[in-house]
């Protein structure tokens, strides 16, 4: 039995003049996995998600979500979908959105709604109206309709939009909770920070094409680096074998690991090349995705 | 969903507007047709109106008000259902939930369809009621009335609907209102051929008979007037140049029908496509 949840294969997209989706985009989503997209803004995010929900409908290629087509509504059973701009009619409380989501996808139970609002902090706004509420509670409450109970996959875009540190606190506990019971969970989100501890694998898109998918820690494919700051950055990558990125008046040079720091310092010093610091610098999520969506390579 | 849907639209405003324009319609009205005496009215000859002959003119005033008030609600509520749904992030909520397109299509746009011939029923029955009170009569034809209500307004929802996805909103409106002018108007020369022989022959004929057929609005609404007014008045001939010449054949009722339901195909296939 196979353990992919998704299956996109050779997908393309395009909004009049605008390619969303590059010719033959494909990703796998297996079973549990908590993925996170990444890319700049328009890079196609959202578009692979709608694609894959059947929101949006691709020029070609094949989209399966646990091996039926997205347009078939079974393969949706279990699946939630919060979109990145939501409004909620005002006269509503989340109570009576709860029990309108349920009227069709039927699976849940509202004292797990109940509980997931608890833990995302409005469970005293249940019965308030959603047009009297901040933006703020309206996002948590949307939050918690779309991640109550356990669900199999969850798409989430963009969740922490218009939440204070808090309810992104809160936000990143949540999606824990859905990859630790399980659930398989797709994260759209620009707060790397965010992502970085609630995901175990990123998948970049730079204009609608997939340029890396792979675990977080591997990713990184240089674990470290250390950055040499000098008035002459060209002439210190020329004496290191012509590796590294020069970034303004400095050097950045992959290290294999931290080990080799002190080696390296050392080879620095003796290269002739003035420079005025050098330090260890590890690579975040932020330096990979900056590194992947500027196209940057350590090898010249 | 269809249930969501209809809670959605209960829930707007412009139904709270509608119920108390619509209220104070029928207050009026009833005042208006209490104080009415059919002795003090002549017609031609010089002979007294019947109880009849005042439901009649009761009726047929009251009904281009209500058809008005009746068709404003239906285009309103149908170029707005789909728009502000999708606008407001809902409707691909909805279409990501485990149901097909065509049930989140059919319940969102039946929703105020159902409103709308619900208030239709509710506003012409409730004339006629009141009418009956103080000049009793028997209408030509109840099940008529009934049968042609949901047809008259099919036309313009579906019509309304499809071109809300197509242009927006608010220019869906536009639209629909001025062809239903116009139609209306089409419509109003082809029930005075029925009694003018030489405006039959006329182009101008032809070119209104098409356009009933094209934009079929007010065939329904006719269906409707034509069941709801007396059996019998003494001023059946005031009927043509009122815009009613009669009463239709069958075919001719039911055709708004089926035109709608090709429309309404159209609207879903141009909606299965939609991104949502």
């Amino acid at each position: 039995m196979t353990n992919t949840t998704i299956s996109v294969e050779g997908i393309s997209k395009r909004f009049g003049k605008t390619q969303a989706l590059a010719e033959n985009f494909s990703i796998e989503i297996s079973k549990g996995q908590s993925l996170a997209i990444l890319g700049a803004n328009g890079a196609g995010k959202t578009t692979l998600m709608r694609a894959v929900l059947g929101l949006t409908i691709p020029d070609a290629g094949n989209i399966s979500l646990y091996g039926l087509s997205p347009t078939d509504p079974s393969s949706r059973i279990g699946l939630r979908f919060l979109p990145e701009r939501i409004s909620f009619p005002k006269w509503a409380t989340p109570l009576q959105m709860y029990r309108q989501l349920e009227r069709v996808r039927n699976e849940g139970r509202e004292i797990d709604f109940v509980h997931r609002a608890d833990n995302m902090a409005c469970g005293d706004l249940l019965k308030r109206k959603l047009g009297k509420m901040s933006k703020g509670q309206r996002q948590r409450i949307a939050v918690a309709l779309m991640t109550c109970g356990t669900p199999k996959t969850v798409f989430l875009d963009e969740p922490s939009s218009g939440l204070d540190p808090a309810g992104r606190m809160l936000v990143r506990s949540t999606v824990a909770e859905l990859a630790d019971q399980g659930s398989t969970v797709i994260l759209n989100s620009h707060l790397l920070g965010e992502v970085e501890k609630v995901c175990d694998w990123a998948a970049f898109i730079h204009k609608g094409a997939l340029v890396a998918n792979d675990r977080l820690e591997d990713l990184s494919q240089f674990k470290g680096s250390a950055v040499i700051d000098t008035q002459e950055p060209d002439a210190m990558k020329a004496v290191l074998n012509n590796l590294g990125i020069v970034r303004d008046k400095s050097l950045v040079y992959p290290l294999a690991s931290e080990d080799g720091f002190a080696e390296f310092t050392e080879l620095v010093a003796r290269s002739g090349v003035n420079f005025t610091g050098i330090k260890l610098h590890r690579e975040s999520l932020e330096d990979i995705f900056m590194r992947i969506m500027e196209g940057e390579t350590y090898v010249s | 969903m269809f249930l969501n849907a209809l809670e959605h639209m209960t829930r707007r405003k412009l139904i709270l507007i509608v119920g108390i324009l619509a209220l104070g319609y029928l207050l009026l009205f009833w005042r208006g047709i209490a104080s009415a005496d059919p002795q003090s009215l002549r017609t031609e000859g010089n002979i007294p109106a019947s109880n009849a002959d005042l439901a009649f003119a009761a009726l047929s005033i009251a009904g281009s008000m209500l058809s008005v008030m009746v068709w404003g609600l239906t285009i309103i509520l149908g170029a707005s259902i789909l728009p502000d749904e999708m606008e407001a992030g809902r409707m691909s909520i909805w279409a990501a939930l485990p149901q097909s397109r065509f049930k989140v299509y059919a319940s969102t746009t039946l929703a105020p369809f159902l409103v709308s011939v619900t208030v239709g029923y509710l506003l012409f029955g409730l004339t006629a009621l009141i009418t009956s009170f103080y000049a009793p009569f028997t209408p030509s034809s109840i099940p008529l009335a009934v049968f042609s209500m949901p047809i008259w307004l099919s036309a313009t929802w579906a019509f309304v609907i499809l071109f809300s996805m197509m242009v927006g909103k608010i220019p869906a409106m536009l639209i629909t209102f001025i062809l239903e002018g116009f139609a209306v108007g089409m419509g109003n020369i082809v029930e005075l051929a029925k009694g003018i022989p030489e405006l039959h022959e006329s182009t101008f004929y032809t070119v209104a008979r098409i356009v009933t057929f094209i934009l079929p609005f007010e065939r329904g609404y006719r269906s409707v007037q034509m069941g709801l007014l007396p059996e019998a008045t003494v001023i059946e001939e005031a009927l043509a140049f009122m815009g009613f010449g009669g009463a239709l054949p069958f075919w001719e009722i039911i055709y708004p029908a089926i035109w709608a339901a090709l429309l309404f195909f159209l609207g879903y296939r141009l909606f299965l496509k939609k991104d949502l």
